[in-house]
């Protein structure tokens, strides 16, 4: 388990260094191996890894790539991970008696909004959420890869699947404004992915660290 | 950084390797390695692969010190104390 984690660090350390920097990575990972014939790589990974976050926020190529680990590992996984849990306790065609909480961990008491005319919405609804959550995880794969392209095409599908959603909640009779606080999240997270993608067009290529 | 100068520039023109350098100087690997690839973009250091000493280990990472690290070593010796300099470099 310790050997595990300690080597799961370490491809972490080598992530968070680069390309620019891959042979320290190869060259901490060989030493890896001293360190656990020693018997202690977790303290040797953990350091690694340590220190190369702390050298990374010396540079302006190392602060882009720690800030866009934090966006999608700190912002866009527990999106998805919302997302997922609210469309599981039946957002929005349920309504919760503890509000968001209801949502989220399933607290309360949820009454179900829809009526034997309108219920055929609820599979759509559900596909919808499901979908929108679904779309997080790529994407935030392809934020650390900086695939930008990929990113947008999927932000424009997640704003389109967002659109049909209040459109289908609508025709559904279900109050629109329950739906305002995911869409102000997604738009919020699609500002930051924005401004993330404006920032490392800015960045200087090949910049020497600064340490 | 200074430990670090003293041990590379005691084992001059020898190179060492990381894990040796951490017990020689008491250095945390979080402090090490950043020291090392700093000192090696303005210069100091350089590294060098060695093949493994046993079959089916990966080749390490060693380092020494550049002509100008081995001068920034020597002037620090000047200065002061800079650990046993018994068989380093004149």
């Amino acid at each position: 388990m310790t050997r595990r984690l300690a080597w799961t660090l370490m491809a972490l350390t080598a992530r968070s260094l680069g390309p620019r920097r891959s042979d320290w990575a190869r060259a901490m990972a060989a030493e890896l191996e001293v360190a656990e014939a020693q018997g202690h790589p977790l303290r040797f990974a953990l350091g690694c890894l340590f220190g190369t976050w702390r050298t990374m926020l010396g540079d302006a190529e190392g602060r882009f790539t720690l800030v866009a680990h934090a966006l999608a590992i700190g912002v866009v996984l527990p999106v998805a991970g919302m997302l997922s849990i609210a469309a599981t306790f039946g957002f929005p065609f349920m309504a919760a008696s503890d509000g968001l909480a209801g949502f989220l961990f399933g607290s309360g008491e949820r009454t179900l909004l829809l009526n034997v005319g309108n219920m055929i919405a609820a599979p759509s609804l559900l596909f919808l959420m499901l979908l929108t959550a679904g779309l997080h995880l790529p994407v935030a794969w392809w934020i650390l890869d900086r695939d930008w392209d990929r990113v947008g095409r999927a932000s424009r599908f997640g704003a389109a699947a967002v659109t049909t959603l209040t459109i289908v909640s609508g025709c559904a009779a279900i109050d629109p404004t329950t739906l305002i606080l995911p869409i102000w999240v997604l738009a919020a997270e699609i500002a930051a992915i924005f401004t993330l993608a404006t920032w490392q067009s800015h960045l200087p290529r090949h910049e020497q660290p600064a340490f | 950084m200074r430990r670090l100068l003293e041990r590379l520039y005691a084992h001059a023109p020898a190179a060492q390797h990381g894990y040796e350098l951490m017990k020689e100087t008491g250095l945390a690997s979080g402090t090490l390695y950043p020291l090392l690839m700093r000192m090696a973009d303005q210069g100091l250091v350089e590294a060098e692969w060695h093949p493994p000493a046993q079959p089916g280990r990966p080749p390490r990472h060693a380092y020494r010190l550049t002509p100008s690290g081995l001068a920034l070593a020597r002037e620090l010796a000047g200065q002061g104390p800079l650990g046993d300099r018994e068989g380093a470099p004149a």
